[in-house]
């Protein structure tokens, strides 16, 4: 006998009647932990649509506080949590989406020293966050601890979403082995992006994660989905793995986490002229 | 001076796309490999737009992917662009 | 024996759809293959939607039998009901 209450039972009717989720997968949906890097544009309907699907466990890294900029977009939070730690709004917004839910707040900056630890606790990781830095360690811990991650970067009217499972398809060093050199890249403070965009693009990462707990459908490995907002079309790139990937390779030569910073510091080692940077 | 048999398109994304002005740009490449396309572009492009293909001392940026008709080139040095080909040129996002 | 006796009954009058069709579903996960469950739904949406919602998702439909406003289902659960 099923042991949902009847609460539950209405709540995830919706879910329960799809015949690829049933009582069983919901089971599965609240019995699963899911890492969220990032509060913010992707993360805000990535927390709302996982709460409200009842993933019984998620925990949420971010280290800054609500600001007035970001509330076009992080739909998380609200014009009263101004000043609060992102992490505590988020958590207050989810579980008063559902109660089932229990949010995790790991109120720090992630980096080499802690990334293994939190990562270690969840069963699946999803990459909102707002830096190259930050994706690169994540992606690295994810495929040292072959946990599956959510991968999505947005820009302007622009986004781009792909599903690393590691062992089964490419890594996001087997897209981009290296970032791009500083301040190439502009970052949504600087160049702007359409809440909108960040709505639709953190959603197909939602989408991503709940079948992957539910084992269903097809997940975007090996593809990268590339999402234009202005034209409103969607590009599916099919991406292989590099058998030669520094960390996901068949002779990985990155073998622990590292910092951006040290990232930098190992090229300038390797290399003899130090890179010129606009 | 070209003539339409000599286009390929370039399809550029993200901050590319922002600097150049426009997502699809027609060039008389048609006989060029993959890379010397790159090369031709920044050079005609200028200095906004080299330092989103290559590096300082010109290589091509490993943060970069590259696809033609839609498909991951495993030979950019020796595919050879033919009239009507699409080159799409894909930067990482940092935004979140 | 010819007709096998239903593993559960499960009384859902004044249960609106789809909850109706949602703890039937719920139980029929939890039974072996070829089990059977009778359901009690009101007439009307209930006993055209519940019926409808089983055979969709491959369970058999032994019988629907009316009787003083309500219809009683008897649902013999299919081999897989996962897609
Ligand atoms: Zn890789």
């Amino acid at each position: 006998m099923s042991d949902f209450s009847e609460a539950q039972i209405e709540r995830y009717s919706r879910h329960i009647i799809l015949r690829e989720v049933g009582g069983k997968g919901q089971s599965k949906l609240l019995d699963s932990r899911v890492l969220i890097i990032g509060a913010g544009g992707l993360g805000s309907p990535v927390g709302l649509y996982l709460a409200a699907a009842g993933v019984g466990t998620i925990g949420i890294v971010d280290s800054d506080a609500v600001d007035l900029s970001n509330l076009q977009r992080q739909i998380l939070h609200a014009t009263t949590d101004l000043g609060r730690p992102k992490c505590l709004s988020a958590r207050e917004t989810m579980e008063d989406i559902n109660p089932d839910v229990c949010v995790v707040p790991h109120q720090f900056h992630l980096d080499s020293s802690n990334v293994l630890d939190v990562v270690a606790d969840y069963d699946i990781v999803v990459d909102g966050a707002d830096n190259f830095p930050t994706r690169y360690l994540v992606n690295d811990a994810c495929v040292m601890q072959g946990k599956p991650l959510s991968h999505a970067g947005i820009l302007r009217f622009e986004g781009h979403v792909t599903t690393i499972v590691p062992g089964r398809g490419p890594c996001y060093r087997c897209l981009y082995p290296e970032p791009p050199p500083p301040g190439l890249v502009p970052s949504c403070q600087e160049a702007g992006i359409l809440g909108a965009v960040a709505g639709i693009v953190g959603s197909i990462q939602a989408a991503e994660v709940l079948k992957l707990i539910l084992r269903i459908g097809d997940a975007l490995v090996g593809r990268l989905l590339v999402f234009d907002g202005l034209e409103m079309a969607f590009r599916s790139i099919e991406i292989p793995r590099d058998s030669g990937c520094s960390v996901c390779g068949d002779r990985p030569t990155i073998t622990a986490p590292i910092d951006y910073e040290e990232f930098c510091r190992l090229r300038g080692g390797t290399e003899s002229k130090p890179e010129v940077q606009s | 001076m070209s003539t339409n048999g000599d286009l390929v398109e370039l399809r550029l994304f993200g901050p590319l796309r922002e600097v150049v002005g426009k997502k699809l740009v027609s060039v008389p490449y048609a006989g060029l490999t993959v890379a010397e396309a790159l090369v031709r572009f920044a050079d005609e492009q200028g200095e906004s737009v080299r330092p989103m293909l290559f590096d300082s001392r010109g290589n091509r940026l490993r943060s970069l992917i590259l696809l033609l008709n839609n498909q991951t080139v495993d030979q950019l040095e020796t595919s050879r662009l033919r009239s009507g080909d699409v080159i799409t040129v894909l930067l990482p996002l940092a935004g979140g | 024996m010819t007709e096998r006796a239903p593993e559960c009954r499960l009384d859902l009058r004044g249960t609106p759809c789809p909850l109706n069709w949602v703890k039937t579903k719920l139980r029929l996960e939890e039974m072996e293959p070829g089990r059977r469950i009778e359901v009690t739904v009101d007439q009307g949406n209930p006993a055209r939607n519940v019926p409808r919602s089983a055979k969709m998702e491959g369970h058999r439909i032994v019988h629907a039998i009316s009787r003083n406003g309500a219809v009683r289902i008897c649902i013999e659960r299919a081999e897989e009901s996962a897609p």
